[in-house]
């Protein structure tokens, strides 16, 4: 499941189609099994007409091996820019130290090429390492140029660095008495490159077979929870942490994995072409793996594939020098654009006209036809949950009560923060505060602008480190932890406007919340092993609950951004819940609500309550906070300036003058 | 003479969020345009100011057609618009802030600053002057984003939720400030709010939105004192 | 000795052209990739005029520099505002400016030829001593400039009304426009102006070594480092970084070699990126919930 990948979008169960008979095909393990088996087939036609090592199937076997590598640099490349959002530009760097690295290694190293390739795959993901540490708290155009630099660097050193000459290219003559590596021996087979007329290829096999992987691969991690903490970190890396992710070890993961893919590609370009020449692994190179993705469309499983095809497809035709001669022709000899120029043309067209890529174009086209079809497909497997839901969503209601009943307890109130304070600068923001919550209790906070509520929300959730103070949770200290950790110790939040991903399902959104998304490891995901297949559908029957418990059921297949304002506050909170919290902090939920919606947000506060969960509620509107609450908190410049039931807060004298401006009193 | 919307429809992508509204703002009147959230009050104020496209209908200023320009130039003819969340320049100072509202007003100077006026009502302003916007409080940035909004000489003032965000004391202040600004400028004021109550009791005339449709239109005490208003907005059960 | 004097006369070069990406960023937070193109672009336009000898060589250079703003502008409002309408994560802007980039080295090359051509407008012959470092007059003329445009540029945006309209702008361009301001037309202008001294830096650049199509390259991956690493958000950021940047790769490839030279150049870009990741003299941006 991924948030944005808009192939793996699948409507949940409506009420008009889940009586249809259930179909083996919809089964989530018989769909990825007949991707893989048409992944493998695909990639085997590829290579069937270099069987017999004729003459005339070297140059199409070179142009599959180009293919081959350009997808499999593409598809790493597309986990960070397609679903991160990191647009790196340092993808052909990598590449290029994956080709050389091995070649180096065989030959000057004398390694067992395995071994080398291995070496120089780790060689790719340890300056990944290094760069991604680096750039770890850049976004947008920095990163960009940290990535830019880091591919420039590299190319400088291939071209000027000692063992690789630059017009001799590697290996050469000079220094080495051969321009060819010689072919690799692998489990006793020679893997012969698409060289020489009448030799079969063999090195095609395991390059067809390895890119098939690669594609399969990352079409797993991208639906899997890994792949929605991408996503979730593509939209907000805030967001992500509150949902778990530990988004500094994700991004150096995943900027880890795309390197070694991009590594990979170089790889096999050293397997298929024995020779390197350094002035093919330029700049030039790095944006046509961005082009690649872009052009094919980024964020989708297939687009770095159809792309790389299509890109190399076009550099390697004569399509592009025949449309240099037409200008050169019939504009001027010497105002026209050769190939580089005519693939600058064709990303700004790309931009333009495919903003999403030819994958992303069509997925929109046939998106609606397909949601309709898979509303059908998916209930089939749902109707077996959806008979049994009742009885099982209250197993798990009571499941999730029970854990926070006697076994939870004891004997300490859940939250306990001791003399926190926060300054900014000279500035107090919260000085001093106290504040205890048990479980199945409602604490309001109250208090005039400024006077420190959403500070103090902040640093119970992590997001900023309390000055002085300490915070307890559950009976064990959380003062100062990341805001990760603060969450997946219990404590789920909301904000003051509902933080969602909007061009994802409602469904999806809620399964985003489970702390799958950042605690999968990145092998189980890659995997995808049938333990995952078991828990996907639990994660699902619960988000159904969820759904249910907050009143979106119907909504479930609709995009959260459809949703109406205080339908989002309630898929907000169903997020939270998913995370299994014992503690929810919400953030103003009733901002922007109507006077009927707000009434509707009371009861459901008071149902989590009757549920167990403890709730912090920063709220302004005293009428709910008044009919919910049971203790309340109101500060005023960063100090508690009175606490107790609502009737004692709200008739306080100096709440009253300080905030309130004057008593409550009924409407008229 | 006044400010009108005339059957504008316009949105987001495909979606579209306000269908065909109508409404008018008479000089020195200030009227209301109250509904729930998602009903498209923000982007009709955005509209008129010019930060979203017109899809069809028509925004005209004593008559001439202005649906066309760019927001920039709007200001520059008097239509300003204080956004939601005050958007002050934050590393500006409070002064600058106000300098920049004055840009608008470029070409229109003659006559008594008007910034004056309300610098000798608020002595804070001044005080607070050299001051970095993003360290002032709330209810402080309100008070610039509208001073800033009158430094750019409205001759139509678009208010976009004053109200959000403030405790229910610094609400009425800025009420107090808006109906100040009217007296003064004599500018018609469009005012959206969610604060329903309030709005209706500054307003004299007022728009009902719903779901980007005016449901309801009239004298303001008329529009509160309607059943459905008071069910809907403000919260009374019947 | 030697090395630190040449380090930073080759630190101003960079600094000068590591302005044009500190202006774009601060009011468009773009970067123009295309920017090593117009360094040529501006140098091929002085070379083209150079044979009109009614033109004093200052004028010449500001056809140069003009021609170089006016397609920057024309960049800025096709190839770039089209491509950052959706919020700070779209940097879909980067990749336009790139295959700008291409497109103009492609065309340049095709029209001028690959090889460097002499160019001897704007020229100051001669080297001058400097604390015992011989330094070509050429050299000090740019690192001087450097200065001066920089000085310039900041006392502009503190004093007069269009750099507090710069300084709006790039702060709240949406909210700009609401004060009669069109943050389109700020883009367009600072772009203008910035392409404008990438042009002027090609000029006096390629007085020293010829204009060539590629010549802006090893300049723009100086002096984006060097941008990085004074500050993007910072005008005073490129003397800084400029300073540090040449004198360490200068000092380092004298002691090593050339290649080692530029390496440690990019790794105090990293260096300076874990450190402070809005650069030396950056403002931090906050994040807000």
């Amino acid at each position: 499941m991924s948030l944005l990948d808009q192939e793996s979008r699948s409507a949940p169960p409506t009420k008009e189609s889940s009586r249809r008979p259930s179909r083996w095909a919809s089964r989530p393990w018989v769909r990825d099994a007949l991707f893989a088996v048409a992944a493998l087939v695909v990639a085997f036609l590829a290579i069937l007409p270099g069987r017999d090592g004729a003459g005339p199937s070297i140059s199409l076997m070179q142009l599959v091996a180009s293919m081959a590598a350009m997808t499999v640099a593409a598809v790493g490349l597309n986990l960070l820019m397609g679903y991160a959002k990191l647009v790196s530009l340092g993808q052909g760097g990598f590449y290029a130290i994956g080709a050389y690295a091995t070649a180096w290694l065989v030959l000057d190293g004398g390694w067992p090429p395995l071994l080398a390739i291995a070496g120089a795959l780790a060689l790719c993901g340890a300056v990944g390492a290094v760069v991604a540490v680096a750039s770890m708290q850049l976004r947008g155009p920095q990163f960009s140029v940290i990535t830019l630099v880091l591919a420039i660097l590299v190319e400088r050193i291939l071209n000027e660095g000692a063992p690789f000459g630059r017009l001799a290219g590697y290996p050469n003559h000079a220094q080495h008495g051969t321009t060819a590596l010689p072919p690799i021996e692998i489990l006793g087979s020679t893997l012969e490159p698409p060289m020489i007329a009448n030799t079969v290829a063999t090195v095609m096999v395991p390059v067809v077979v390895v890119t098939a992987l690669v594609v399969i691969a990352s079409r797993n991690i991208a639906r899997s929870p890994w792949g929605s903490s991408l996503s979730a970190i593509g939209e907000s890396e805030m967001l992500a942490s509150h949902l778990g992710v530990d988004v500094f070890r994700r991004k150096i993961s995943v900027f880890v994995l795309a390197s070694v893919f991009g590594g990979l590609g170089g790889v096999i370009t050293t397997l298929s072409f024995a020779h390197l020449q350094p002035e093919t692994f330029d700049i030039f190179l790095t944006i046509t793996i961005v082009l690649a993705v872009v052009f094919g469309g980024s964020g989708t499983v297939l687009g770095p594939l159809v792309g790389a095809v299509g890109i190399v497809w076009l550099e390697q035709s004569d399509i592009l020098a025949q449309l240099g001669d037409l200008q050169q022709e019939y504009i001027s000899p010497q105002w026209y654009l050769s190939t580089p120029g005519l693939v600058g043309v064709l990303f700004v067209l790309t931009l333009f006209l495919m903003p999403r890529g030819i994958v992303g174009t069509l997925g929109g086209l046939v998106v609606g036809r397909r949601q309709r079809a898979e509303v059908a497909e998916d209930d089939g497997a749902g109707l077996q949950g959806t008979a049994g839901l009742p009885a099982e969503a209250d197993a798990v209601s009571d499941a999730a009560v029970d854990g926070h009943s006697p076994a939870g307890r004891t004997g300490e109130p859940l939250l306990v923060m001791s003399g926190v304070g926060k300054n900014f600068g000279g500035l107090k923001a919260v000085a001093d505060m106290d504040l205890t919550v048990d479980r199945g209790e409602i604490h309001a906070v109250i208090g005039p602008n400024g006077a420190g509520k959403s500070t103090l929300a902040n640093l119970l959730t992590g997001v900023y480190r309390p000055s002085s103070g300490t915070v307890r949770f559950a009976g064990r200290a959380i003062t100062a932890l990341a805001p990760h950790k603060v969450a997946r110790a219990g404590v789920a939040r909301t904000f003051q406007t509902p933080q969602l991903f909007h061009d994802a399902t409602v469904l999806d959104n809620v399964l985003a919340g489970f702390p799958d998304t950042g605690r999968t490891p990145l092998w189980a995901a890659a995997l995808k092993p049938p333990s995952r297949y078991r828990r996907d559908a639990e994660m699902r029957a619960e988000a159904e609950r969820l759904l249910h418990l907050v009143g979106l059921t119907e909504f479930a297949g609709l995009r959260a951004g459809e949703l109406p304002y205080g339908k989002q506050r309630a898929l907000e909170i169903a997020r939270a819940l998913a995370s299994q919290p014992e503690l929810v902090v919400l953030d103003e939920p009733a901002a922007g609500l109507l006077a009927t919606e707000t009434a509707g947000l009371g009861d459901l506060l008071i149902s989590l309550r009757t549920h167990g969960y403890a709730l912090i509620v920063v709220e302004h509107h005293m009428d709910l906070v008044a009919r919910i609450a049971d203790q309340v908190t109101c500060m005023d410049q960063g100090r508690l300036l009175s606490r107790g039931t609502p009737q004692q807060v709200l008739s306080d004298e100096a709440v009253v003058s300080a905030y309130l401006g004057k008593p409550m009193e009924e409407h008229p | 003479m006044s400010l009108e919307v005339d059957r504008l429809e316009c949105g987001y992508d495909r979606a579209p969020i306000l269908h065909g509204v109508s409404l008018q703002v008479g000089p020195g009147e200030l009227v209301a345009v109250v509904g729930s959230n998602g009903a498209g009050k923000t982007t009709l104020v955005r509209t008129i100011a010019g930060l979203l496209t017109v899809r069809s209908g028509d925004l005209r200023v004593d008559g001439s057609s202005f649906a066309r320009t760019s927001a920039a130039r709007r200001a520059r003819t008097g239509i300003v618009m204080v956004p939601e969340g005050r958007r002050l320049f934050p590393q500006l100072t409070v002064g600058e802030n106000i300098e920049m509202g004055r840009r608008a007003a470029r070409g229109r100077t003659g006559g008594e600053d008007p910034v004056t006026a309300l610098l000798e009502a608020f002595p804070i302003l001044t005080e607070r002057w050299d001051q970095q916007a993003n360290l002032l409080s709330g209810g402080e940035q309100q008070m610039v984003a509208l001073t800033r909004a009158v430094a750019a000489r409205p001759r139509y003032l678009l208010l976009d939720e004053p109200s959000l965000g403030l405790s229910p004391l610094k609400t009425l202040e800025v009420f107090r400030l808006i109906e100040m600004i009217r007296e003064r400028t004599g500018a018609g004021i469009l005012l959206v709010e969610q604060m329903a109550d309030q709005a209706l009791q500054a307003a004299d005339r007022a728009y009902v939105l719903e779901l980007g449709r005016v449901s309801m239109e009239g004298e303001a005490a008329e529009v509160r004192a309607s059943d459905e208003v008071r069910r809907a907005y403000l919260g009374v059960a019947g | 000795m030697d090395a630190l004097v040449l380090g930073l006369v080759l630190g101003g070069l960079y600094a000068l052209l590591a302005q044009s990406f500190v202006l774009t960023f601060i009011t468009t937070k773009t970067l123009n990739f295309a920017v090593g193109e117009f360094v040529a672009l501006g140098a091929f336009v002085v070379l083209a005029v150079a044979g009109w000898s009614w033109l004093p060589d200052v004028a010449k250079v500001a056809v140069g520099v003009l021609v170089a703003a006016v397609v920057g502008a024309a960049a800025y409002r096709f190839l770039v505002l089209p491509f950052m309408t959706e919020g700070e994560h779209d940097v879909r802007w980067l990749l336009s400016t790139v295959a700008l980039s291409f497109v103009m080295l492609n065309l340049i090359t095709n029209v001028e030829g690959p090889s460097p051509q002499r160019s001897e407008t704007a020229r100051l012959s001669g080297a001058v001593d400097v604390l015992g470092a011989g330094v070509s007059k050429q050299q000090l003329l740019i690192a001087a400039l450097a200065v001066v445009v920089t000085v310039l540029l900041v006392v502009a945006s503190k004093k007069t009304s269009a750099g507090l309209v710069m300084r709006a702008v790039s702060q709240d361009p949406e909210t700009t426009s609401l004060m009669g301001v069109s943050p389109r037309l700020v883009g367009m202008v600072t772009y203008a102006v910035a392409m404008g001294i990438a042009a002027l830096t090609g000029t006096l650049y390629a007085a020293t070594v010829g204009a060539s199509p590629v010549m802006g390259a090893p300049l723009l991956v100086a002096s984006i480092a060097v941008a990085v690493v004074g500050g993007l958000s910072s005008l005073w950021g490129p003397l800084l970084g400029g300073a540090l940047y040449g004198v360490l790769s200068e000092v380092t490839s004298y002691e090593f070699g050339a290649i080692w030279g530029e390496t440690a150049g990019l790794l105090l870009v990293i260096v300076v990126l874990v450190w402070r990741p809005q650069g030396l003299l950056g403002r931090r941006t906050e994040v807000k919930l």
